[in-house]
């Protein structure tokens, strides 16, 4: 990582919460036990000091914009800084396309970053989702720590979508026999939900009961509808950052799935979520020429 | 608790010869929510429709399945029949067991198992819908018209003179349009001018209407039977009050401009009235053209005018108006002479336009009436008229055939012939379409009286050599390549939408093709509405179209305009969208999605911060009914009644659950 | 499979292919008896939650069935359809579900036969990939983790 760019994040943020520019700065802190990092919520210049930026920083911190504690915090006019690496800045844009933050109610600050470990790996592995990342510098951003161009910040070469290619390059009986013996494990715990900043509505449509589309109880049967709804209603507009997959406490790879529709998407549609806030949402129009071989 | 009553119809033969009515009604009274259960002859037959009546009465029905033929035939009629009952019709429902089941399946076991799954279907899903009521909208008993041609002026009159206040709204100085310019018209030669100014002159004069020329349509809000309409008064600089159009500022004007009228081939002065019969008949002045206005010098006109009319601070002013229907008359342009390079590319002198000859024509025109070469005023002693200059071409112009090009065609051979007796008149031709009343016979007499040659080919190429132009093309039907030295060539050329209509239709929320035309509600049936309910189209906006079908067509706008004032409210169906703001998150897709701008903003107050947030609303005043909100919407929280997410859903359930007796049965 | 006999529920728009279904009744074109259907105003109407709930219901297939690009009734609804089925039959492909169980058809209001030779189509399609087991599958599989822990836990 940058050498200094954590103390250069330390600054931004002790002047953003000194000027009283932001109420909150939302950021990596050291993990407890000094072991990892974990979100660091700075209410003052004071907590500022203990703000962290390096490889272990996987979290997308976008999550707490959508939802608490800084969506209540937002309404009442508090405006927050957060920590955004390029990843997480995409699904920044994507809240804003989607009216869920306001521009001028968050102070963005972003990381240019040369990927964060993966779940359960070793010092120098890189995430999957890091390989080849284009969003090194992060799309939309009020300051920029870290200059890519100059100190020459590159990603772990390699194809982000290298695992995702290799399940959708398995014969379609296997991927059949992989999801019915991951998605058996599944409690329901929606925790995948939960980390993605992207789920946000307040009521889910799991939670519905009139009508049920969505089974509750966490039987097998209907834990595979789940995972097919909530893969389309994140179809253009995940942004990739895996934290469903780390979140989940039973080792269900679910991101693959949403990652694997985000690329169908963007090879289909020519769109990628999260990178230009003025841009249409992808199902939210089409394309006469769309693709349509497999209408009849 | 529900008290279904399911109704199955034998439809004579047609259904009971090959489904089991008798066991369908078996089933379905062991169905839950059933109470009634009866099969009979024919449900639409007056006794059928009173055994229905009778029996919601005495089993004080929920809702009603009709099992029977298809819902589109008659949903209506059964709906029609509850609103004489206390049932709600919108609790009534129709099972299709005929289109779809006795008269497409053979086997008699299987239509009638399939006859009772639907059934089973229906009833789940009456047993979820709601009571609706009709939608009552206000109505605004006025009318907007864009567009002073013939086909707006038109739809403007029919309006006022059936009582509508009618405000009509055009972007040049004057009404009139194209056929203020035409000369004489095809299929009869009658003067352009003298069918058309008595027409402008009448609405002019009536009380009811409302002209605003030198006046554009600057924004239009809400929705059919509540618009409201924002229309720009362009400066004229000129005080319509105080001017009595003596013209002095007219003739002491220096500066001199290309006029848009005379299509080039005329100047004006940059204070104008664009043409003699002009409506108003009082000028404008075009700033943009003006040396005072450009360079701060001049002033003539203020000085000399008797009246002082002359205000150089006259600023464009806007007003706001309430109107319950527009009619688009925004009409056609043509697409000139430049895009061909093999004719020139629009340089040559000599080679006009279909509207530059017909200016020509013209006895107040730019020749006062005298058809001469451009070049050097000499009369063309050969003239070639070219039909399809950039229609019917995949290639560089439109796929489209232009549709009045034949015949104006025709008409300027027979003119030039009239006028110039000893001229020689060829027209090069793919086709000729005359298809309207008198057109055949009118496209004869061009022929046969006027000895025009007509051609059968296409020009490859027109060169100009020493003043004379030289025109190459073939004649397929002596299968010679010709070559003809003219004196002059006219260029059909392609009609294309007004400049500025694609625009235009987007503040309505109109569609328009590629090529910039409106688009109808449906090709055959419904030609002069558009997908926005409460604007209506007349005239050559829509497609290319001749004079006698653009006023045929202002007079069904107009109709329908009549029909949606009529009364003092728009009853609508309610199988609209509705949002539960609780489940809202604000995001809207919804409006994204709507084509109709059915959803809007409303400001609602955050329960737990008192902020300001917004949540969606969908206008059941607009709203169609298609329902390409829901899938949208994540959290569900818009609905479609009629179609809900409750019916839905209990329609599939119940269908797949017949699945799991099948499988159990095995 | 002798036995199996497909179950497919198909969602039709009324203003096209709903008539194009009661257009092939009209004309007395046979055709399978396997399809159900259910009315929708729109293609766009249709959501994949109903799709996957068929699915999960039982159904082996599904249809949709929409206006002809240009003609939707309701100016775009089949546009979004289109867009918003092609990525669900990537999505049930990728999880192991024949994609070619969920079916979209453009049937006008005039094409009787067309609905007709759909309804045979995708009902011989259909049998030929046999029944859709996966979800029953979901709900009878245990991984074999829980069964290890089951197998320390019973003894």
């Amino acid at each position: 990582m940058q050498t200094n760019s954590e103390s250069r994040l330390r600054e931004e943020a002790r002047k953003l919460l000194a000027t009283g520019a932001v109420e909150v700065v939302v950021g990596y802190g050291r993990g407890h036990g000094g072991e990892g990092v974990r979100p660091l919520f700075a209410k003052s210049a004071d907590e500022a000091g203990g703000l962290v930026f390096n490889e272990a920083c996987v979290h997308n911190l976008a999550t707490y914009l959508s939802k608490e504690p800084c969506r209540q915090m937002m309404l009442r006019g508090g405006r927050v800084g957060i920590v955004a690496k390029g990843c997480d800045a995409r699904a920044i844009v994507v809240l804003l396309q989607e009216g869920q933050i306001s521009r001028d109610g968050v102070h963005v600050i972003g990381m240019v970053c040369e990927g964060v470990r993966g779940a359960g790996a070793e010092d120098d592995d890189k995430a999957f989702k890091c390989r080849g990342c284009g969003v090194v510098t992060p799309p939309l951003y009020d300051t920029l720590i870290g200059d890519g161009d100059a100190t020459g910040a590159a990603p772990p070469e390699g194809d982000p979508l290298e695992d995702v290619n290799e399940m959708s390059s398995l014969p379609r009986e296997e991927r059949g026999d992989f999801w019915r013996e991951q998605l058996s494990r599944c409690i329901k715990c929606y925790a995948c939900r939960q980390a993605c900043p992207m789920c946000y509505c307040e009521t889910c449509i799991t939670e519905k009961s009139e009508p049920q589309w969505i089974d509750k109880p966490s039987h097998p049967r209907g834990v595979l509808a789940y995972h097919l709804i909530r893969a389309m209603h994140l179809a253009g507009r995940c942004v990739g950052c895996g934290e469903c997959g780390r979140a989940c406490p039973m080792d269900i790879p679910v991101d693959l799935i949403s990652r694997y529709l985000a690329a169908e998407v963007e090879g289909a549609f020519d769109y990628r979520a999260g990178m230009d806030p003025e841009a249409t949402p992808v199902f939210r129009t089409y394309g006469e020429d769309d693709p349509g071989d497999f209408i009849g | 608790m529900a008290r279904i009553g399911v109704f199955v119809c034998h439809c004579g033969s047609n259904i009971a010869a090959t489904v089991d009515v008798r066991a369908v009604a078996e089933a379905a009274s062991r169905f839950p929510g059933v109470v009634h259960s009866v099969e009979y002859r024919y449900m639409c037959s007056d006794p059928g429709q009173k055994m229905i009546a009778e029996t919601i009465r005495e089993k004080d029905l929920t809702g009603v399945v009709v099992a029977a033929c298809s819902p589109r035939m008659h949903e209506p009629t059964f709906r029609r029949l509850a609103e004489k009952t206390e049932l709600n019709p919108f609790l009534v429902e129709m099972a299709n067991i005929r289109e779809h089941c006795s008269w497409v399946h053979d086997d008699r076991g299987e239509a009638t198992a399939k006859a009772i799954e639907t059934v089973r279907m229906l009833v789940e899903k009456v047993r979820r819908n709601s009571p609706l009521e009709q939608i009552r909208v206000p109505v605004t008993r006025r009318a907007l018209v864009v567009g002073g041609g013939i086909a707006g002026i038109q739809a403007a009159l029919d309006l006022v003179n059936a009582g509508v206040e009618t405000i009509l709204i055009e972007r040049s100085p004057s009404i009139g349009g194209k056929m203020a310019m035409l000369d004489e018209t095809f299929p009869t030669l009658d003067c352009s001018q003298c069918i058309l100014t008595p027409k402008m002159v009448e609405l002019s004069q009536h009380p009811l209407a409302r002209l605003y020329t030198y006046a554009e349509l600057d924004g239009v809000e809400g929705y059919v039977g509540n618009f409201k309409v924002k229309v720009r008064q362009k400066a004229r600089s000129v005080d319509h009050d105080k001017c009595t159009g003596c013209g002095l500022c007219i003739e002491k004007c220096p500066s001199r401009v290309p006029s848009e009228f005379e299509r080039g081939l005329a100047d004006r002065k940059s204070i104008y009235v664009p043409f003699p019969q002009a409506v108003p008949d009082k000028p404008v002045l075009d700033r943009e053209t003006c040396i005072w206005f450009t360079q701060g010098k001049c002033g003539a006109c203020r000085e000399i005018c008797p009246v002082e009319a002359i205000d150089y601070e006259d600023a464009d002013e806007i007003s706001e108006h309430e109107v319950g229907a527009i009619v688009v008359a925004t009409g056609y342009d043509i697409i000139g002479r430049s895009l061909y390079g093999e004719y020139g590319y629009g340089k040559l002198v000599d080679v006009l336009d279909g509207l530059q000859f017909e200016r020509m024509c013209s006895a107040s025109g730019p020749t006062s009436g005298r058809i001469v070469r451009p070049s050097d005023g000499e009369v063309p002693k050969t003239v070639v008229f070219i039909q399809c200059v950039g229609s019917r071409d995949d290639s560089k112009g439109r796929p489209y055939c232009s549709k009045i090009c034949c015949m104006y065609t025709a008409k300027h051979s027979m003119l030039y012939k009239h006028k110039v007796e000893d001229g020689k008149a060829y027209v090069f031709y793919i086709d000729v379409r005359a298809g309207g009343k008198g057109y055949e016979e009118f496209v004869n007499r061009a022929v046969d009286e006027d000895r025009v040659v007509y051609l059968r080919g296409r020009v490859s190429r027109i060169y100009e050599r020493d003043g004379t132009l030289f025109v190459k093309g073939a004649d397929t039907l002596s299968g010679h390549q010709i070559e003809i030295r003219a004196d002059l060539v006219v260029l059909a050329s392609a009609v294309t939408a007004a400049e500025g209509a694609r625009e235009l239709g987007q503040k309505l929320r109109i569609i328009s093709d590629r090529y910039g035309f409106f688009t109808e509600a449906h090709p055959k049936l419904r030609p002069v509405e558009t997908n926005t309910a409460g604007v209506f189209l007349a005239g050559a906006c829509q497609a290319p179209r001749d004079i006698p079908d653009s006023v045929s067509q202002a007079s069904a706008a107009a109709s329908k305009v009549l029909g949606l004032l009529s009364a003092d409210e728009l009853v609508r169906e309610p199988l609209v969208a509705r949002v539960n703001e609780d489940l809202c998150t604000g995001c809207f897709a919804c409006e994204a999605v709507c084509p109709y701008g059915a959803a809007e903003r409303v400001k609602r107050e955050d329960p737990r911060t008192g902020a300001e947030i917004e949540k969606a609303y969908m206008n059941p005043g607009v709203c169609e009914g298609c329902g390409a909100c829901l899938p949208v919407c994540r959290p569900g929280a818009v609905d479609l009644m009629g179609f809900s997410e409750n019916q839905i859903y209990s329609e599939i359930n119940v269908l797949t659950e017949s699945f799991k007796v099948e499988d159990e049965a095995k | 499979m002798a036995d199996f006999r497909p179950r497919i529920v198909a969602f039709l728009c009324n203003w096209c292919s709903y008539a194009g279904a009661d257009l092939a009744g009209t004309t007395r074109k046979k055709h399978r008896a396997d399809v159900r259907i259910i009315r929708v105003p729109c293609s766009g109407r249709v959501a994949p939650a109903m799709i996957v709930k068929a699915f999960e219901k039982g159904a082996d297939g599904v249809v949709v069935g929409g206006c002809h690009p240009g003609d939707c009734h309701y100016v775009s609804g089949n546009y979004h359809a289109r867009r918003r089925f092609y990525t669900l039959r990537k999505l049930l492909d990728f999880m192991g579900i024949e994609e070619e169980r969920f079916q979209v058809t453009w049937c006008s209001a005039a094409e009787g036969d067309k609905w007709a030779e759909t309804v045979n189509r995708v009902c011989d399609l259909v049998e030929g990939l046999g029944p859709l087991t996966t979800f029953r599958e979901m709900g009878e599989a245990v991984s074999s983790e829980m069964r290890e822990i089951k197998k320390v836990a019973d003894e």
